[in-house]
């Protein structure tokens, strides 16, 4: 039971006074008619009346609660009022409900999901203590960021700038042997300040000492939360414990916490990174990353300003500079945004899109609930006249809005968690944290926040327009308003509508027609049926060079008797793969300078060519007799020729020697060219063939081996290419184990789905955006069709009245089709312009068309007319056949 | 046993709640009745009435309304509610219950 507010709205003070007075006044004529005069008997009164200040303050304040909680149960006894009312309207109104609830059921869900995404990956901090201190550091030549020195990383790290500063070795992995098969653990080599970068703790034992950061220190290893959990139980006696890896024991000597696996990707042991006091003299060699802790209070251009001039004092000591020392300074990207990388960007234009497709469904709730604003007309009118105020009805009106935007939001949970499992399903695996997405409290509240402001968004204008001031007119009118100014309204929300989908699927419609190009891109070599695994020889018993080209060329041949196999070679990395070796090379005779090209290195055996079907232009291939004794040789490909040598012929370049991979830069090691191959797209189809050099392995110098941890990839063309060439990798695992039981495979994966690894980016985006699109133009049609009909139902009498006069089907048909394709094609021109902004944004993705692609264009809006068409066609086919008899009887 | 305050509170509530179930009145009216029927035995100041007048309209247990009074002033009238009979209900059975456990021990038989 709650209060009723009694006095209408008197303030609780006069209330009290008045109340308080009538007792003391009362008390006082009874004492009166005791025989006391009027003082006494007053002064009597307020004795046993008692305090009467502390009485009032006290009567006031549980009357001011009273009051508080009367308004309270008055406004809420209200808001149960409207949303009942609301709700057996809109039961009534079956058809207007469910359209609507769909509708934004759609434009909420898709927003969510896409902001889901955008949240694990880009929005939630990382896991560690302020991350935003953390920065990759890395040095830069002229702008240009590249990896530090070994003496380059001491000196900074010894500069003072940072709280912590590390180098790892990242992406690398360990044999670990444990029970029957080897297998490789992505591991990563740190210096001891690694973890503190991070300001991460191990949860068991502890990190690195400085004596186990040096070299020939103790073998330790620190293992991840995620290892220790999967595959060891997380037994909390594992600290001290021997673990043996690459045929070494290490003793494991701390766990980190599992907040340290912040993405799918990230290492399962780190070991010591040690110098040796060859590398610390080394300026040439730069292959570690740098993170930096910056100081408290340090924003990132004042560390970065800081470590600028430290470079170009560690430059001015640089033995043969490259450049003069003004050209030196650093770069700095903070942790999480080179974490995230492009995904950021991307996912900010998938939100976009999908905002596009929110707001084409809040024009289309308002629309209809113009309509029913205006079919409503009657009903609000006598509402109006029984003395519900203009603010009343506009709060019935919105909680309407209310209850639908709150039951699609609803609707929009289940739409989203349908489009968070497809983003997942279509989405490249190496977008950092994607796999964390989930429907939070964080989603919720999106969401839920989303479909209030859409409620604003299209409950307001018609609420207002609902409760206009011409409501006296709607009654006399008979409910059947014709405003202008309303009909206009819902024109330029049509228009706008359409504005918006064409934008949406020009975006799209030009990431097919990339989509449709790329596929049409020749990689360069035949990716069906060919199976490739690394294989990675521990030091410990393949220490020199010559004992690891025995191993693989007893493989190759070994390999090469397999059955069903038809082709198969060794290269040191193929095609498609993230990873690529890069080489500074130089024509023979040709001066020593930055003139230097930079090229793609691979080590290839004979009839790797044949094997991946990569055409030779001119000259032979490599062969068994290249070997260390012979000659050194190369085989390059077209683009390498064309930037070497611009003005010489393909076949003229045989014969001419290529200064790569000289192990001093003084003294060049010189190859002659061979042969020249066709072009191989290596880092993806979109992307342009770069000049490459291939070297036999067995010419290999020694020094590489060690860089590439003295692997090689097995590339195997299966007898039968139709099938999966995955049928290849356990026959291969035995013939490897045949030679060393305990060498594992490595990325065991078929060159195909390193192709579709490339595309899968595009894939998503393109695939993404067409969803969107597709939403964006069914909406378009339901608001475009709901304009028109209504249209036709106001004016059935009207329509009935012209026939009736006359007018010939046809000329109706006309009349109707007028109204309902006039907006399209204004939306269309805006739209159209519109979407000449806003292609900037997909240009990056686009591949082989140009942002003003007429055909996309051309299509997009023929394609919208014809919808317009269809959703106008059905309405004015109706017009066309009112009997006038009845449009006349209605009246 | 000590008469506490909360008791206190809880028996005046429910005096005021029994006199409201014969009929509407002011505070003043309330007032004298309590007196009477008690024969003065409940030694209160007459203001610490209103409080409790205020805190049980806050709390729905009664409900006012201006109106006119014996000697034509206005006056505000009280009158109980279903919420307020209810409470009375439940305030009187729990005084019978502790009538119930104390009588025979404090009681000649």
């Amino acid at each position: 039971m709650t209060p009723r507010l009694p006095f209408g709205r008197a303030p609780v003070g006069e209330e009290v006074d008045a109340e308080l007075a009538f007792h003391l006044e009362m008390t006082t004529r009874q004492l009166m008619e005791r025989g006391m005069t009027r003082s006494q008997a007053r002064a009597e009164a307020e004795r046993r009346f008692g305090d009467l200040q502390s009485v009032n303050a006290e009567c006031r304040r549980y009357g001011t609660e009273r009051d508080q909680k009367a308004r309270r149960a008055e406004y809420l006894g209200e808001l149960r009022h409207d949303v009942a009312f609301a709700v057996r309207q809109l039961a009534r109104a079956r058809g207007f409900a469910a359209v609507a609830i769909i509708t934004l059921a759609l434009g909420v869900g898709a927003t969510a999901a896409v902001f889901s995404a955008l949240d694990a990956v880009v929005l939630r901090p990382l896991p560690f203590d302020h991350p935003e201190r953390i920065v990759e550091y890395r040095s830069a030549r002229r702008g240009e960021p590249d990896a530090l020195s070994t003496p380059e990383y001491v000196a900074m790290s010894r500069s003072g700038i940072f709280d912590h500063f590390s180098a790892a070795v990242l992406g690398g992995g360990m044999t670990m042997t444990m029970g029957e098969l080897p297998e490789i653990i992505p591991a990563a080599r740190v210096t001891s300040e690694f973890f503190a970068v991070f300001g991460e703790q191990p949860v068991l034992g502890r990190t690195f000492s400085a004596e186990e950061n040096q070299p020939g220190g103790p073998p330790v290893v620190i293992i991840s939360h995620r290892l220790w959990t999967t595959r060891f139980s997380s037994d909390r006696g594992i600290v001290g414990r021997p673990l043996s890896l690459e045929g070494v024991q290490y003793s494991v000597i701390g766990v980190m916490p599992a907040s340290f696996n912040y993405t799918r990707e990230t290492p399962d042991m780190w070991v010591p990174l040690a110098f040796t006091s060859q590398q610390l003299n080394s300026y040439g060699a730069r292959y570690f990353t740098t993170y930096a802790r910056l100081k408290p209070n340090t924003s990132i251009t004042q560390a970065k300003a800081a470590a600028s001039s430290a470079e170009r004092a560690f430059a001015e000591h640089i033995p043969n500079r490259t450049w003069p020392v003004s050209e030196y300074g650093a770069s700095l990207t903070p942790f999480v945004d080179q974490l995230v990388g492009n995904f950021g960007r991307l996912l900010g234009t998938l939100l976009g899109a999908v905002g596009f497709v929110l707001l084409i469904a809040c024009s289309n709730v308002a629309n209809l609930l113009l309509a029913r604003g205006a079919a409503r007309a009657k009903e609000l009118a006598i509402r109006s006249a029984l003395g519900a105020g203009r603010g009343r009805i506009i709060r019935q009106l919105l909680t309407e809005s209310l209850v639908l935007a709150l039951v699609g939001a609803g609707l929009g949970l289940g739409v989203a968690y349908g489009l968070q499992r497809l983003i997942l399903a279509i989405s490249p695996s190496d977008i950092p944290r994607l796999d964390q997405v989930s429907i939070d409290w964080r989603v919720l509240a999106f969401t839920f926040a989303l479909g209030i402001v859409s409620c604003l968004l299209f409950g307001l204008v018609p609420a207002l327009a609902a409760a206009g001031p011409r409501l006296q007119g709607a009654m006399r009118e008979g409910g059947r308003q014709t405003s202008v100014s309303r009909d206009r309204l819902r024109g330029v929300l049509v228009a706008a509508e359409v504005a918006l989908a064409i934008t949406l699927l020009v975006g799209s419609g030009l990431l097919i027609r990339s989509a449709i190009l790329m596929q049409r891109v020749n990689p360069g070599f035949d990716p069906n049926g060919v199976l490739t695994a690394r294989i990675l020889l521990p030091a410990a018993r393949y220490s020199t060079a010559e004992d690891v080209t025995r191993f693989f060329t007893t493989l190759k041949d070994e390999v090469a008797r397999m059955p069903g196999v038809q082709a198969s070679a060794l290269v040191s990395i193929v095609p498609m793969t993230s990873s690529s070796m890069q080489s500074s090379i130089l024509g023979e005779g040709q001066p020593l300078d930055d003139k230097r090209i930079q090229a793609n290195l691979r080590l290839a055996s004979a009839g790797f060519f044949s094997t991946m079907r990569i055409p030779f232009v001119v000259g032979r291939d490599l062969s068994p007799r290249d070997n260390a004794t012979s000659p050194l040789v190369v085989v390059v490909n077209e683009a390498l020729v064309k930037k070497l040598w611009p003005g010489l012929s393909v076949p003229e370049v045989i014969g001419k020697r290529i200064d790569a991979v000289s192990e001093k830069r003084e003294v060049p090691m010189l190859r002659t060219i061979v042969g020249v191959v066709r072009d191989v797209h290596d880092a993806a189809l979109d992307r342009a063939p770069r000049p490459e050099f291939y070297i036999p392995y067995e010419q290999t110098p020694p020094a590489l081996w060690g860089y590439m941890g003295r692997s090689l990839v097995v590339v195997a063309r299966a007898a039968n290419e139709t099938a999966d060439a995955q049928i290849l990798a356990k026959p291969l695992r035995q013939v490897v184990a045949r030679q060393d039981a305990s060498l594992p495979l490595a990325d065991s994966e078929t060159m195909m789905s390193y192709l579709k690894g490339t595309v899968q980016t595009a894939r998503m985006n393109t695939l993404l955006l067409s969803l969107l699109g597709g939403i964006a133009l069914v909406l378009a049609m339901v608001g475009t069709y709901g304009v028109v009909s209504y249209f036709v139902s106001q004016r059935t009498q009207e329509i009935g009245i012209r026939l009736a006069l006359g007018a010939t089907p046809a000329l109706i048909w006309k009349y109707v089709m007028r109204r309902g394709l006039s907006p399209i094609v204004i939306g269309l021109a805006v739209g159209l312009l519109l979407s000449s902004l806003t292609t900037s944004v997909v240009q990056a993705q686009l591949f082989g068309v140009s942002g003003h692609d007429p055909l996309t264009l051309g299509g997009v809006a023929t394609l919208l007319l014809v919808v317009g068409l269809l959703a106008s066609y059905v309405p004015a086919r109706r017009a066309m056949r009112v009997p006038p008899v009845v449009a006349l009887n209605e009246g | 046993m000590p008469v506490t305050k909360d008791r206190l509170h809880g028996t005046l509530d429910a005096l005021v709640l029994k006199t409201l179930t014969f009929g509407p009145r002011h505070g003043y009216a309330i007032g004298q009745w309590l007196k009477d029927q008690t024969r003065d035995a409940l030694q209160v100041e007459e203001g610490s009435l209103y409080p409790a007048l205020y805190r049980m309209e806050r709390d729905g247990w009664i409900e006012a309304e201006w109106g006119t009074s014996e000697l034509g002033r206005k006056a505000k009238f009280y009158n109980i509610t279903d919420a307020g009979r209810r409470q009375l209900r439940a305030q009187t059975s729990e005084f019978a219950t502790f009538i119930a456990a104390v009588a025979p021990l404090l009681l000649p038989a």
